[in-house]
């Protein structure tokens, strides 16, 4: 389906081969959130996937986790195919696979101490029986693990800050020792200097546990810093893929381009970003060809007839366009 | 590039009814707008950012109380009755809020959105507020602006919806524009439609704009000047080139040391540790002392005067990161005690 290779560092976690995920509407064609996408996510790296709202990509973190199912492809879990959760308790070999949110206030209980949902989390997670005592010491470890002090065990969630609240929602999925991670925006409702505490957290839990992890963001800046590889996604296709450096410092896809120019850079003196014209369409009608060419500004009349293959500028370094060549390996 | 300045505010007090009595949110705050400028106004939750703006446009929450000077255009605008406002307010003044889903109202077309204040603080015929409506339309780029009068908000993006808020914020052709994280629940590509065109319209039109934002990447590139607030005082005052090229408060510093664009390739983004103090538990002295590197001992107790530090700048720190001396107060003390 693709070449895109799989797996980046080491062997591979978690892998999603030609996913596609539909939702049905009543009398009308399904909505094709995610077509085909390929991609794994080994131990020790954090792999960033960064497109424009709509595109599909917290779509596919769920599909990831299994919170919804795909209609074609398969989501793999070491080996284990990842299914849709029923509403008994997830497999046991799933319960390693979890999920960090965008809103901390809406994941954790706000009724309930933040010290009793950690606990539950060590013992819903690993199966653990737990005196008070080691409950005590467990939920005390993992607080300070994440920067927070132990003694806040017994408050509730509104008694903290954002940045403080993803911090103990991290807390608890670290309570559930897990080896692979899917963030879903877990930064952009923060404070700006939270942004930074918690992306640096999260990329020193990943470095430090050698787990994987799975970071959906639609800031580039971020992902630029922390990822190792990245996932470009435009209207429910992965257009781009590869190391993160190459990638910024020379983008093979025209959407991939166009985002980084996007952004803005704090600095003394800056240019205004520059626009992409236009809104991501429907995805309910798609454009024909490629998805991106009505917006491109590189768009030649081939583009709107023919669905562009995946073309391997480099090894592991593939992007989806027609005017994307393979480039010549660099000389040194 | 300032004859008149547009706005200016001038030691501006907020204090907000809180469950534990009256909690200053606004603490002697002052800057200017010029017109045709774009003024970055930066801070973090708490910091003020939001109810400065408020205050300008009288819509403070009920029970809060302001004090000191917001003259537009040299008139007070502090104090004014209900029925004054309402005749600068979306006419002189316009807002634009952060979330363009819920600053139109969601069952009624754009059309009557657009119209109504025009016909109301203009006069305008029915016919008159319509051309209006579509000429601004046009302005911000909305394809087909005739159509786009006849639809509902939902069926726009977030991306037209806040070129339609903004459209219908300059409808009355106000001289200023407060923008509240206008860009904020938007992607970065239609983020940068919107702050072209803040800086078109303020070069087409001469409007000055106050723009809100926690991000300094937005800022930069937009504002022609920067005020960055904390804990409800102006750290640090001056043009944008001169703030973010050469930060001099440890808060201002430490804010562009912890964004992932400003330091080079592979740098490490460096956070400011700690959270933004809330209008409860305000620290004594420089309200930012227990997150900075640099704090003295006085830092505790004694609260920084903001002071002109250079042509233009201004400076609430006894620390200075840059030259590690401290300064002369210049001027008398602006900022009040808590």
């Amino acid at each position: 389906m693709s070449v895109l290779s799989p797996g980046g560092a080491g062997v591979p976690l978690l892998e999603l081969e030609g996913v596609d995920v539909s939702y049905p509407r009543r009398g009308q064609p399904s909505v094709r959130a995610v077509l085909g996408a390929s991609f794994s996510v080994g131990a020790g790296e954090v792999v960033g996937l960064v497109g424009e709202s709509g595109c599909g990509k917290s779509t596919l973190g769920r599909a990831a986790v299994g919170l919804v199912a795909p209609s074609a492809g398969c989501v793999r879990y070491q080996g284990q195919p990842v299914g849709p959760l029923g509403h008994g308790t997830r497999p046991a070999a799933l319960r390693s696979l979890q999920m960090v949110f965008q809103d901390p206030y809406a994941s954790l209980n706000p009724r309930r101490r933040i010290g009793r949902q950690i606990a539950d989390a060590i013992r819903l997670g690993t199966g653990a029986v737990l005196d008070d005592g080691d409950a005590t010491r467990r939920v005390a470890a993992l607080l300070e693990r994440v920067g927070l002090s132990a003694n806040i065990a017994h408050r509730y969630p509104h008694e903290f800050s954002g940045g403080q609240c993803q911090r103990i929602a991290i807390a608890r999925v670290l309570a559930t020792e897990p080896r692979c991670i899917v963030a879903d925006e877990p930064i952009s409702s923060l404070d700006a200097s939270a942004q930074a505490q918690v992306a640096n957290l999260l990329a020193g839990i990943v470095a430090g546990l050698g787990l994987g992890m799975l970071f959906i963001s639609h800031d580039l800046s971020v992902v630029q810093k922390i990822a190792h590889r990245t996932l470009v996604m435009y209207l429910g296709r992965i257009v781009e893929e590869g190391a993160t450096a190459p990638i910024w410092a020379e983008p093979a896809h025209p959407y991939t381009r166009a985002l980084i120019a996007a952004v803005p850079r704090p600095g003394a003196r800056s240019a205004l970003p520059s626009e992409l014209a236009g809104d991501v369409p429907n995805p309910a009608r798609p454009p024909s060809g490629c998805r991106f060419h009505p917006r491109c500004p590189d768009a030649v009349e081939r583009c709107r007839v023919e669905d562009p293959p995946v073309v391997a500028v480099e090894p592991g370094w593939g992007s989806r366009c027609l005017l994307s060549k393979p480039r010549q390996p660099a000389a040194n | 590039m300032s004859d008149v300045p547009v706005l200016e505010v001038d030691n501006l007090v907020v204090a907000l009814r809180t469950a534990r009595g009256m909690r200053r949110a606004v603490n002697g705050v002052s800057f200017s707008i010029g017109p045709g400028e774009i003024l970055g106004v930066a801070g973090e939750s708490g910091s003020g950012k939001t109810i400065t703006a408020l205050s300008i446009l009288g819509l403070l929450p009920l029970g809060a109380r302001a004090t000191g000077g917001v003259r537009f255009q040299g008139r007070q605008l502090l104090g004014l009755s209900r029925r004054q406002l309402r005749r600068v307010r979306g006419k002189e003044v316009a807002l634009v809020s952060q979330d363009p889903a819920t600053s139109l109202h969601p069952l009624l077309r754009i059309e009557v959105q657009m119209t109504e204040h025009v016909r109301a603080h203009l006069g305008f015929s029915r016919e008159q507020a319509r051309r209006r409506a579509i000429e601004m339309l046009e302005a911000v780029r909305i394809p087909d602006p005739e159509a786009a009068l006849l639809a509902h908000p939902h069926q726009f993006s977030g991306g037209m919806r806040q070129r339609i808020a903004i459209a219908m914020a300059l409808a009355c052709e106000p001289q200023l524009l407060v923008a509240d994280e206008p860009t904020t629940a938007l992607d970065v590509t239609v983020q940068a439609g919107i702050l072209r065109l803040l800086d078109r319209l303020r070069r087409e039109r001469g409007v000055s704009v106050m723009i809100i934002t926690h991000d300094l990447g937005v800022m930069s590139t937009v504002s022609d000047r920067i005020c960055i607030l904390y804990g409800g005082r102006v750290a640090e005052y001056g043009t944008t080139g001169e703030v973010l090229g050469r930060p001099r408060h440890p808060y201002t510093d430490g804010l562009m040391r912890s964004l992932p664009g400003a330091a080079g390739v592979g740098a490490a983004m460096v956070p400011i540790q700690g959270a933004p103090p809330g209008l409860d538990n305000m620290p004594a002295g420089c309200s930012f002392h227990p997150r900075c590197e640099y704090a003295l001992e006085s830092c505790r107790t004694s609260v920084p005067v903001l002071r002109t530090v250079e042509h233009g700048r201004r400076l609430a720190c006894d620390v200075d990161p840059l030259r590690g001396e401290r300064g002369q107060p210049v001027g008398p003390a602006e900022v009040a005690q808590v």
